[in-house]
């Protein structure tokens, strides 16, 4: 009301927002700062606390140079968490932030994209939509030279993903500092200065908590069932996402069940991560397989209202079977800004490692791509076309004859 | 007299294709190209559009078929005027067309869907 009453009808403020719209942008901005002030607590996490101490002491949040910090380990073993945790706990100190899945956006929208997505989430600009066009001046550099950023760079697997990125690096603001992420030590010798962290698999103890949490939702197993977890937990070599999943897929199931599994594990060679997540899989039915795939290939972080909907429309009881998924650990939630509604949704991510299995099942379908269920990577499709291509003119043409697939 | 057949190597198998053609050269298809992919369900084909780039997938003997059995098409910089006009659209829950020459959806009758677009 007291902007109403100032300004007079003829004036050229009196087409400016409307008091509602001010309030509004107050109450975001004073959330905004809140939210930046709010101390981070580990909570919940088993066994990240004792990887987490070491990693914060290298992170030299206090020193005024520009820090790299590398965290490296097998998929699963919790590298992820740590770089958010640290995230989490660091960001509001910082001018400028962003923390990209690398494996995931490049996939998604190609190292151009990843581009877009690293400055506009450094400069803060609201060009968040991937495909949009974003030209990287050296104005936007001169930019991001003068603020003091937090950069996470999670699950980088080739250089190339990360090589015109780093060049920034160099130039970054005082006290500025980066986390890369990865399974590959070598990526880490292109840097000069570089903290290296190693991420430590979970000992007996913590996979032991950790694995009777998501299957006994307690600390501890469950009266009866104690020489049975402890026989599982040793395949999982203290990864936590295998603990979980394991956990997960036998969770509220009886001791006949739990010895079934036992005897599958008892089977896997060389006791691969790999194989022990594959057994949730091959416990699910026809459907929620397909639907497992379905995300690891074409929906991973996409909102779970859309795949639902297109999936129901596949006949593959989409709304119970991610729920299945969410229950065995296979799929999380997560919330992200959708670009298109303009609000937060909840969106479906999947562990690298997971979806690294889902697409390796699809690839073992066949050898050639034509037979495949799935199919995303370009060459192989464009090679799959191309076999139906016939040059003009008949000057030259070949002939494929498959003996036992077709009739000539 | 050898009756040639050109083997179009996509089968009755492949349900889904996510296919980013920035990634890739010029591609010509001909117009049968998915024919025989008849259980094909999700069919998308983007490109980075902001780097002013075009579609680079052409289709210069106009496109046959497509299955019918598609719930969700996605076609950036879709070359023709009209989808096939033997497609059957029936299962089809979302269309996305960007950037393509498309005018009409078919040439003849369709059959009444239930189309988000």
């Amino acid at each position: 009301m007291v902007f109403v009453r100032i300004v007079k009808p003829s004036s050229p403020l009196s087409h400016a927002r409307i008091e509602s719209d001010f309030i509004k942008d107050i109450v975001e901005d004073v959330l905004h700062k809140l939210n930046l002030r709010y101390p981070y607590e580990i909570k919940g996490l088993v066994g990240v606390k004792k990887n987490y101490d070491q990693i914060e002491s290298l992170l030299k949040i206090e020193s005024n140079d520009v820090g790299i910090l590398g965290i490296w380990g097998m998929g699963g073993i919790g590298k992820t968490t740590l770089a958010r945790t640290l995230y989490a706990k660091f960001y509001s100190q910082f001018e400028g932030r962003c923390f990209l899945n690398v494996m995931d956006e490049t996939n998604k929208y190609g190292l151009n994209g990843l581009h877009n997505k690293f400055f506009s989430s450094l400069l803060e600009e609201e060009n968040l939509h991937p495909d949009a066009s974003y030209i990287e001046s050296s104005f936007s550099v001169r930019r991001i030279a003068r603020k003091k950023v937090f950069i996470v760079l999670d699950g980088v697997e080739t250089l190339e993903q990360i090589e015109d990125l780093i060049l920034k690096i160099d130039v970054l603001g005082p006290g500025s500092r980066v986390i890369i992420t990865t399974r590959d030590k070598h990526i880490f010798s292109q840097f000069s200065k570089c903290e290296i962290y190693e991420v430590k698999e979970l000992d007996k103890h913590d996979s032991l908590q950790l694995f009777s949490l998501t299957a006994f939702r307690e600390n501890h197993p469950k009266i009866g069932y104690e020489d049975l977890s402890e026989r599982v937990i040793a395949y999982c070599q203290g990864n936590p996402l295998a603990l979980k999943v394991l956990g997960a897929n036998l969770s509220s199931r009886g001791k006949k069940e739990w010895e079934n599994e036992l005897k599958k594990l008892q089977k896997i060679p060389n006791r691969k991560i790999y194989n022990v997540l594959k057994l949730s899989y091959d416990d699910l039915d026809c459907s929620q397989k397909a639907i497992f795939l379905d995300i690891a290939c074409f929906f991973r972080g996409e909102s779970k209202f859309h795949v639902t909907h297109m999936l129901e429309a596949c006949e593959f009881f989409a709304k119970s079977g991610i729920e299945v998924l969410l229950d065995k650990a296979l799929i999380q939630l997560q919330l992200f800004w959708h670009w298109q509604f303009k609000s937060e949704t909840d969106g479906l991510e999947m562990h690298d490692l997971l979806q690294e299995m889902g697409q390796e099942i699809v690839n073992h379908e066949s050898k050639d791509p034509g037979k495949r269920s799935r199919l995303w990577k370009a060459e192989e499709i464009t090679d799959m076309l191309k076999e139906n291509k016939v040059s003009r003119g008949c000057n030259h043409f070949y002939m494929k004859i498959y003996v036992c697939d077709y009739k000539i | 007299m050898i009756n040639l057949i050109f083997v179009c190597q996509g089968t009755d198998v492949v349900e889904g294709i996510i296919f980013d053609s920035t990634e890739v050269g010029d591609l010509y298809l001909k117009s049968d190209s998915f024919k025989r992919m008849t259980n094909l369900r999700y069919l998308d084909i983007y490109y980075n559009i902001s780097n002013g780039s075009i579609c680079n997938v052409h289709l210069p003997d106009g496109l046959e078929c497509l299955s019918d059995k598609l719930r969700y098409l996605q076609w950036d910089g879709y070359c023709l005027e009209s989808l096939p006009s033997t497609f059957c659209a029936e299962m089809l829950i979302e269309l996305h067309m960007t950037h393509s020459k498309l005018k009409k959806l078919w040439d003849g009758v369709q059959v009444q869907i239930c189309l988000e677009v």
